[in-house]
């Protein structure tokens, strides 16, 4: 049932936006967007994005892909990150959108943010794609100053035993509704 | 419905007048003043020409070439637009955008339909496609190629056809991710 999408591909240029990725942002001049051949999780590069400016404001290294294949499944983005100096913060990030360009589900870990300096660790999200689903966008945002690296992302489809990380869950039903929670 | 059109045409008649050495096409939005569209005989996919559309001055605002058409004989109908780009030093953002326009549609919007399509910041002629519907609600299909930030980038051989309804629809994204590793 898991697909796996681990493409052993062959090294191209550093110092270049990786083949396949694109940065999204409100500025892209606070941003350094490189391969990094000397901090790597696996293989022979990772990602590196590192904003040049105090007050960064939120850019993200991301894809995208149309939703077809993955409609009425649950999927997993996960990667290798490492930061260093941080001060605003780190994380994944799925958004899945419908007609419209309109947000059906999304998690960009800002409630579990990753902040200052840490070694390689393996992050994930987790979310539905709901049938009316139409692409889902996928990456790694970085807000004010510091630098993150990516290698070895994994982007899957993964059982209904696996909980999802939605910060913005759709409810099963009524919830709540004497309002004493 | 009318408004909405006359709002497109207007546009593109003056910035037409500015720099109308493309017949058919303009360049609009928020950046249209950084942006310039010029015929390039050197650097083409096909033909004798291709548009070369590209910044002058340093800006980061999105600008775009584009066409814009009353699309009255396609309505009902399924289209594919494809469209061959090449682009250079894009590092801002670069894309290839489509949609219809109902009445009521912001200027600013993704449409009814259409899509968009980011590009690599640097590439060679690659071919770009995107299948969408055309409902009767349409008052205006729109396509085109923008900048945002510096850049230049080339256009070709754009075709509009009518596709069969079993053909399926494209947004121009691939289906499965790819380089998850970065060594690509």
């Amino acid at each position: 049932m898991t697909r796996l999408y681990l493409l052993a591909l062959t090294f191209t240029q550093l110092g270049a936006i990786p083949t396949g990725w694109f940065f999204e942002g409100k500025d892209r001049s606070h941003f350094e967007v490189t391969l990094d051949a000397k901090e790597l999780a696996a293989g022979k590069v990772s990602a590196r994005l590192r904003s040049v400016v105090p007050d960064a404001k939120y850019g993200a290294l991301l894809q995208t892909v149309n939703a077809a294949h993955y409609t009425r499944q649950r999927v997993r983005f996960s990667a290798m990150v490492k930061a260093s100096d941080v001060d605003g913060w780190t994380g994944l990030f799925v958004r899945v959108e419908g007609a419209g360009q309109k947000t059906l589900a999304f998690d960009n870990m800002q409630t579990r943010a990753q902040k200052g300096s840490f070694d390689w660790k393996r992050l994930e999200v987790v979310l539905d794609v709901s049938p009316d689903a139409r692409r889902i966008h996928f990456g790694l945002g970085l807000s004010g100053r510091g630098t993150a690296w990516f290698d070895n992302a994994r982007f899957e489809t993964v059982g209904s035993d696996v909980p999802t990380t939605a910060s913005s869950t759709a409810l099963d039903g009524p919830t709540n509704l004497d309002l004493d929670e | 419905m009318q408004k909405a059109l006359t709002v497109v045409m207007g546009l593109g008649l003056s910035a037409y007048a500015a720099n109308g050495v493309i017949p058919g096409w303009f360049v609009s939005g928020g950046g249209r003043a950084d942006y310039v569209a010029t015929k390039d005989t050197s650097v083409k996919k096909s033909g004798t020409s291709s548009a070369r559309f590209t910044t002058q001055g340093k800006t980061d605002k999105y600008g775009t070439l584009m066409q814009a058409f009353n699309p009255q004989r396609y309505a009902g109908k399924r289209v594919r637009l494809s469209a061959w780009v090449k682009t250079q030093g894009a590092t801002g953002r670069v894309d290839l955008w489509s949609r219809v326009q109902a009445a009521n549609s912001p200027g600013d919007g993704p449409g009814i339909a259409g899509s968009l399509t980011r590009l690599p910041e640097t590439s060679d002629w690659k071919r770009y496609e995107h299948v969408f519907d055309v409902s009767a609600d349409g008052v205006s299909l729109q396509y085109g190629v923008g900048l945002q930030g510096p850049g230049t980038l080339w256009l070709d051989n754009v075709k509009l056809e009518v596709v069969d309804k079993n053909t399926p629809l494209s947004d121009g994204s691939p289906t499965e991710p790819v380089n998850l590793d970065f060594e690509d």
